[in-house]
């Protein structure tokens, strides 16, 4: 059983509870997914409190103006709907009643299926017919238009990327046959 | 509604792919590994709006019905109808396949397509090379796999040959070390998400900074017979552009092939394999003490993990593999790769990924009875 990624991002900001953070620290020492995991956590903070500066090259008096006028408009907003008129009950048909939360149910249940989490994209190439190729952690996907054709990985598996020439490599050895396996996704 | 619903909901559940509809399997007659057979168990098909996705999860069971030891296969797969050009390989390096022997070749790929586009299999599974353990080859090579083969298993025999000698001379607990050494340093290596854009720069630039050319400075190995005399790219912030070397050929044969490894250093001092220049060009032919110049036109952008940008501040280069006219083919000993900075960057070989998964999970008698087969 692995730590959830809150409790190693909180690890590795030195955040957790003091048997919280023996638990872990004896986990990662056999573990080195989550041991990377944390290394990356601790890479992204460092590199965000590296960026203490404000970014360049924005003019923040617009901004600021923008912002004044959002609040203002708020306000005006909120002032134009007080006070609050009393509330009628709606009187909802026995027949809505039923229908709208099974509907509800049916479509958020279609849209959580057709909505994959996003991969982060490992390497990525692109060329001039419009062929983009990308590896990530899940899979070598090369894309054209509304095609695309991946090489996908074991969810589970360490994958090691690399890029050479016209081709994104990848490499990870298959937990259920023990060989290494190694997949290549070609634009040309 | 309930009906609109309903429809929307039918359209995205899965389907079982008919495989005789989707995918077919072109195995030469004579092939020295036959298919027995082909399990599509959990593959299925769904249709999402206007698109129809296809996830093909196989796992095909292939005999090695020659008289020879099968050390690696490369299957080509094809979805020519799905993206025009577009091709895709998987290779199974560090195998140990005797005669009548059967092994397993997982396939896990997706394809989306327009709804009602085309027609026939969606994707051809062809033989492109199998390897045999006296680095002859069978296929049409049509991806070059028998190079990569021949690297990956002269890999895997330098690799072998170390271990066996770090047992001979230590026993089972020093080889127990040098295997956690092993693992160590896979641990600690560091990946970067690289982008690849050719023929100009890429279009966003993280780090935006002044172009300027940064020169290249090489690791050489004596035993190698290719020797990297310059290298320049032009470097903006994360970015660098059209890498150039120049190399010489100082040994006594024609070379036809070869790669040069680069290694990005940046301003944190943290360095990393950025990937491979290979040698494009398929008509070269680099005469003894001749020189040649590679490039590639092609702008690379590097981030680490989770998008933070990286300053490169300088490149290092190393002859990762050379092929002479001959097909005879060189790689670095371990000697030469024990140089510090190969040790932090580099990946390690196949057969050393599968020698210490295997102590990994089966501990280290089930190491040394791996090292003994050989």
């Amino acid at each position: 059983m692995h730590p959830s990624q809150s409790n190693l991002a909180l690890y590795a900001g030195g955040e957790l509870g003091l048997w919280a953070r023996m638990r872990m620290a004896r986990h990662l020492r056999r573990c080195q997914g989550c041991s990377r995991q944390v290394e990356e956590f601790r890479g992204l903070r460092e590199w965000m409190q590296s960026q203490d500066g404000m970014p360049a090259g924005i003019d923040w008096g617009p901004l600021a103006a923008e912002l004044k006028a959002n609040i203002r408009l708020g306000l005006a907003a909120g002032q134009c709907v007080a006070p609050a008129p009393q509330v009628l009950r709606p009187v909802i048909p026995w027949r809505a009643a039923v229908v709208l939360p099974v509907l509800l149910v049916v479509v958020l249940g279609w849209w959580l299926q057709s909505w994959p989490p996003p991969s982060v994209p490992a390497v990525k190439s692109a060329d001039p017919r419009g062929l983009v190729l990308t590896a990530s952690p899940r899979a070598i996907e090369l894309q054209q238009g509304d095609w695309a054709f991946a090489l996908l990985h074991p969810p589970s598996a360490e994958v090691t990327f690399s890029v050479s020439g016209q081709e994104a490599r990848s490499r990870y050895v298959d937990s259920e046959t023990g060989y290494v396996t190694i997949s290549h996704v070609y634009t040309q | 509604m309930l009906v609109l619903g309903g429809v929307l909901a039918a359209s995205a559940q899965p389907a079982p792919v008919q495989p005789a509809s989707s995918f077919k399997i072109n195995f030469p007659a004579d092939s020295p590994v036959a298919v027995v057979n082909a399990d599509w168990g959990e593959s299925r098909t769904t249709t999402l709006g206007g698109a129809l996705v296809l996830e093909l999860h196989s796992a095909l069971s292939l005999r090695n019905s020659s008289q020879a030891r099968i050390r690696g296969v490369t299957l080509l797969v094809l979805a020519q109808e799905v993206t025009p050009g577009g091709k895709a390989s998987v290779s199974v390096p560090s195998l140990d396949i005797r005669a009548g022997e059967t092994f397993p070749v997982r396939i896990d790929l997706r394809l989306l397509r327009p709804v009602g586009a085309g027609g026939g299999p969606l994707v051809e599974i062809n033989l492109d090379g199998v390897l045999f353990d006296n680095l002859s080859f069978y296929g049409p090579n049509r991806l070059n796999s028998r190079r990569s083969m021949t690297v990956w298993e002269l890999e895997a025999r330098r690799d072998r040959r170390h271990f066996k000698s770090v047992l001979e001379a230590q026993g089972p607990e020093g080889l127990r070390k040098e295997i956690l050494a092993s693992l160590a340093r896979q641990a600690d290596r560091t990946s970067l998400d690289v982008q690849v854009t050719r023929r100009g720069r890429a279009t966003a630039v993280a780090v935006a900074e002044r172009e300027h050319p940064v020169q290249f400075a090489f690791l050489r190995f004596p035993e190698a017979p290719l020797e990297p005399l310059s290298g320049l790219a032009q470097v903006s912030g994360n970015e660098a552009r059209t890498p150039r070397i120049e190399v010489l050929n100082r040994s006594d044969r024609p070379i036809r092939y070869f790669e040069i490894g680069w290694i990005i250093k940046d301003r944190q001092g943290g360095q990393f394999l950025a990937g491979s220049v290979p040698a494009s060009d398929p008509a070269l032919k680099l005469g003894p003490g001749q020189k040649s110049q590679i490039s590639e036109d092609a702008s690379v952008k590097f981030s680490r993990r989770l998008g933070q940008p990286l300053a490169i501040e300088g490149l290092s280069g190393f002859v990762s593999q050379v092929e002479f006219a001959d097909g005879d083919i060189w790689i670095p000993s371990r000697a030469a790769l024990a140089d510090p900075l190969l040790e932090q960057v580099l990946a390690p070989s196949p057969e050393e990924q599968r020698l210490t998964d295997l102590y990994r999970r089966r501990g280290l008698v089930a190491l040394v009875n791996e090292l003994k087969k050989f």
